[in-house]
């Protein structure tokens, strides 16, 4: 019953509203701190629509880094998405090809989050239920941004600086999810190779952050793959 | 309402690039026979974006004792199974709080 998943698939992705809508508007405040309008940040989500990568293209754009370099970093970041697609493509009744382009548009990591657990749970889920899911977190990621684009600026200083350090939060829980799932080892070897060469960069050789944020994600994942498996 | 040429065009080039990383398993199976090494350094570049984007930048976004509380705690709720949202929610909460009681911190 294709209209009963589709709803379905809106109700799973409430959770996932519920947590996009906050930093959708963090993110909206943040484009227009870096003097760009509400339809510039509307655009960017709506065209996008991957959060991480979004914070940091605003970030670096912010700061003067050339467009090439902030699309490398960018999409760098975003190549975890081949793994989280690739296990959902794997579970999803054959489809068009359009059908499919459109399902991968939408394969954030909190639709994965769920999406990968239902698969776990009880393969394969359908394409009404998948499109539910992503069609809602969608809503609330563009949403959240016109919000946060459009309102940002009645929020009070204190809070600014807060919901500022929210996207660190996000990072850092993020990071905190993949070194949980492992492999333990070769994740915090990664991360902290990445982050020691980060400092090394901007602070010992004032590199600025366009230069250096790509070199350290190589670096740390070279270090981190170098890392043995532990033997059992 | 303006629409900044520059940021557009960004805005577009990250989309064709994550649209590429995430349609291409939809389409082909390559990538299930990539060398072991290949698929290794994949599975480990987005922690190490992550280490990248907190550090150091992370740093400046607010006093550094409340920075460093604020993350620790986000790690913290996480391996304890509290969700993302929640996880967000409370934490920035707790800075507006903290920023409010000390407002020289600001």
């Amino acid at each position: 019953m294709p209209v009963r998943d589709f709803v379905g698939g809106l109700v799973a992705a409430l959770p996932i509203a519920t947590g996009y809508i906050p930093v959708a508007i963090t993110y909206g405040l943040i484009v227009r701190t870096a003097g760009l309008s509400p339809l510039d940040a509307a655009l960017s989500s709506a065209l996008v629509f991957a959060g991480a990568a979004q914070f940091l293209a605003v970030g670096l754009y912010g700061v003067g880094v050339a467009i090439p370099q902030i699309l490398f970093a960018g999409w760098m970041l975003n190549v975890r998405h081949l793994l989280m697609s690739s296990v959902i493509a794997r579970n999803i009744p054959p489809a068009p090809v359009h059908v499919k382009g459109l399902m991968a548009f939408g394969v954030t990591d909190e639709v994965f989050g769920v999406a990968g657990t239902e698969i776990s749970v009880s393969t394969p889920i359908s394409l009404a239920r998948l499109a539910g899911l992503e069609l809602g977190a969608y809503s609330a990621w563009v949403g959240g941004t016109v919000i946060g684009a459009l309102a940002g600026e009645v929020i009070p200083p204190g809070l600014k600086t807060a919901m500022g350090l929210a996207l660190y939060v996000l990072f850092t829980a993020l990071l905190a999810g993949q070194i949980k799932r492992g492999p333990v080892r070769q994740v915090v070897v990664a991360a902290a190779t990445a982050a020691a060469v980060n400092i090394v960069l901007r602070y010992g050789l004032a590199a600025g952050p366009g230069i250096a944020f790509p070199i350290a994600m190589v670096a740390g994942g070279v270090a981190g793959m170098s890392v043995p498996e532990r033997q059992r | 309402m303006t629409i900044t040429p520059q940021w557009l065009l960004l805005s577009l080039g990250l989309m064709a690039g994550t649209w590429i990383l995430r349609a291409l398993p939809f389409f082909t199976s390559a990538l299930d026979r990539l060398p072991p090494r290949a698929q290794r350094f994949l599975s480990v570049v987005p922690a190490a974006a992550l280490g990248a984007l907190v550090i150091p930048d992370s740093f400046s976004a607010a006093p550094l004792p409340i920075v460093t509380a604020a993350l620790v705690l986000a790690f913290v709720m996480t391996v304890k199974r509290v969700p993302l949202t929640i996880t967000v929610l409370t934490v920035v909460l707790l800075v507006w709080l903290a920023l409010s009681i000390v407002p020289t911190l600001t």
